[in-house]
């Protein structure tokens, strides 16, 4: 074995993790490293003062310790760093940044109020002060969808569907209902359930499967995720206990939108573009689920 | 034009694809093609033939994350083409350093041309990086998947280029005991 071997083997690791390291504009420690310099130099004049606004300002930053909800950090920053990150789709509005999530086919009922227009202005060359309201990586009119809060969620029209934008920055996040029903709206929402292994979606198989309804051990499945605590990622025994990924699950809305959701061993389960965040549900809800995925049981094949 | 698009005009054999990808993806490809290859006519060439590979790999591939699909291929081709030329010739570049660096984890390993499976060392790799801290990862990613200099790894992070490299060091370091656990050293 040899360098290149080594380095063609690094070309093999999952998309997924690459497409969250790519994500990561590690803007956080940025911010937290400035605030920190502008802290020591107040400090110098005064002490005390210095330390207490420091910690202040710093509170929220990083993912904080979890007992209190899991913190994820404002984007903020520039995209300047890297040219390789100016394909991240957002817009500024009202202070938040909204990322893209999905995209809706079908655009049938879901688009409400006109909000305003993102115009498209920021590139990898914007400098820090471009990153004004309604400014973005993507252009046109955006609207809130109908029956969501527009702090979370907010769409885009296009010719024949819409793109859906989530604000999945600058919150904090406790308990599992907090994401799934307080903005997902999850459960009062639910029609279908769709899953595929992690298999088949890593090496794009598509051998998605349909249950035939919404039964039972999924309502379960959900309240457990609703009153499971977030974590962080940190926090997820990766390492020693080697938790891999099983099933990516497709939770279908009534308006069209989809909660994709990854499912690793041991009922960790991951929410797409809320990276780094989990829930764990508790193992006889896990096993239930799992069971059912396993056999398709009261699931039919769609591809 | 969104990315799913994008992968049904390859469906359809319908060369607006190329031109769409390459407006969108253009300059990203190129990035990483030019990290590696430190040749601007090299890196587009090889941002062109990524094009023709992903036209003849849609149908039947659909991949899930377009832009990560394209990465893989740029940094496939790339990496092939600068082993075709010496790297003297090519007067070295960022994956020189990269190449050396991966070098030490496998440095001195007994018997390290011994049979293994190319499939098994990737399953090793994978579930390394997926295993690692978060911000580990990021870096090494960055680093050894994305070919970016360190000095952009360290404006990225607010670090110093120093603070990096000790980073990047421990995470070889850790890396070459697990490759020395699962007998490829």
């Amino acid at each position: 074995m040899n360098s290149r071997d080594l380095y063609n083997a690094i070309g093999k690791v999952d998309d997924d993790i690459l497409e969250k390291s790519e994500a990561d504009t590690g803007m956080s420690k940025t911010k937290h490293r400035r605030l920190k310099s502008a802290v020591i130099a107040a400090s110098l004049c005064l002490v005390i003062t210095g330390v207490f606004i420091w910690k202040q300002s710093t509170e929220g930053t990083e993912i904080a310790g979890y007992e209190n909800g899991v913190t994820i950090p404002e984007m903020g920053g520039s995209l300047s760093v890297s040219p390789l990150t100016d394909m991240i789709g957002f817009f500024l509005y009202q202070g938040r940044h909204y990322v893209q999530y999905e995209w809706i086919d079908d655009d049938a009922d879901i688009i409400g109020e006109y909000l305003g227009t993102a115009t498209g202005s920021i590139d990898e060359w914007t400098p820090k002060d471009g990153y004004v309201e309604f400014a973005g990586s993507v252009r046109g009119d955006f609207y809130a969808v109908k029956g969501y809060d527009p702090a979370f969620v907010l769409c885009m029209k296009q010719s024949n569907g819409a793109v859906i934008y989530i604000c999945n920055n600058g919150i904090t996040l406790k308990y599992g209902s907090e994401l799934y029903e307080d903005r997902f709206q999850l459960s009062s929402h639910l029609e279908s359930v769709q899953y595929e292994s992690h298999d088949s979606w890593f090496n794009s198989r598509g051998e998605r499967y349909q249950m035939d309804s919404v039964n039972d051990v999924v309502l379960d499945f959900i309240k457990s995720m609703d009153s499971a605590r977030f974590i962080p990622d940190e926090a997820v025994p990766f390492d020693e206990d080697g938790i891999e990924e099983l099933y990516h699950l497709f939770f279908q809305l009534e308006n069209g939108m989809t909660v994709h959701l990854r499912l690793h061993e041991n009922g960790y389960v991951e929410c797409q573009r809320m990276w780094d965040l989990y829930v764990q549900v508790p193992k006889k809800s896990y096993k239930a689920l799992k069971a059912l995925l396993d056999t398709h049981t009261g699931s039919t094949a769609i591809y | 034009m969104e990315d799913h698009q994008i992968i049904e005009l390859y469906w359809q054999k319908n060369e607006n694809a190329i031109s769409e990808t390459a407006g969108k993806y253009g300059a990203y490809c190129f990035t990483i093609a030019q990290n590696i290859l430190h040749s601007t006519e090299d890196a587009e060439e090889c941002v062109n033939d990524t094009w023709l590979h992903a036209w003849n790999a849609m149908p039947p591939q659909r991949p899930n994350i377009l832009r990560i699909f394209l990465a893989k291929i740029t940094r496939n081709l790339s990496i092939n083409r600068f082993h075709a030329e010496s790297a003297e010739k090519r007067g070295g570049g960022e994956i020189v350093l990269v190449l050396d660096e991966l070098a030490e984890c496998i440095a001195g390993g007994v018997d390290a041309e011994a049979a293994y499976e190319s499939k098994e060392l990737e399953q090793c790799i994978r579930r390394f990086v997926r295993a690692l801290p978060k911000r580990e990862r990021n870096m090494f990613v960055r680093r050894y998947f994305f070919t970016e200099p360190v000095a952009a790894v360290a404006a990225r992070y607010g670090l110093t280029e120093n603070n990096v490299q000790v980073i990047l060091s421990r995470t070889r370091k850790k890396l070459r005991l697990v490759l020395k656990k699962e007998g490829y050293l």
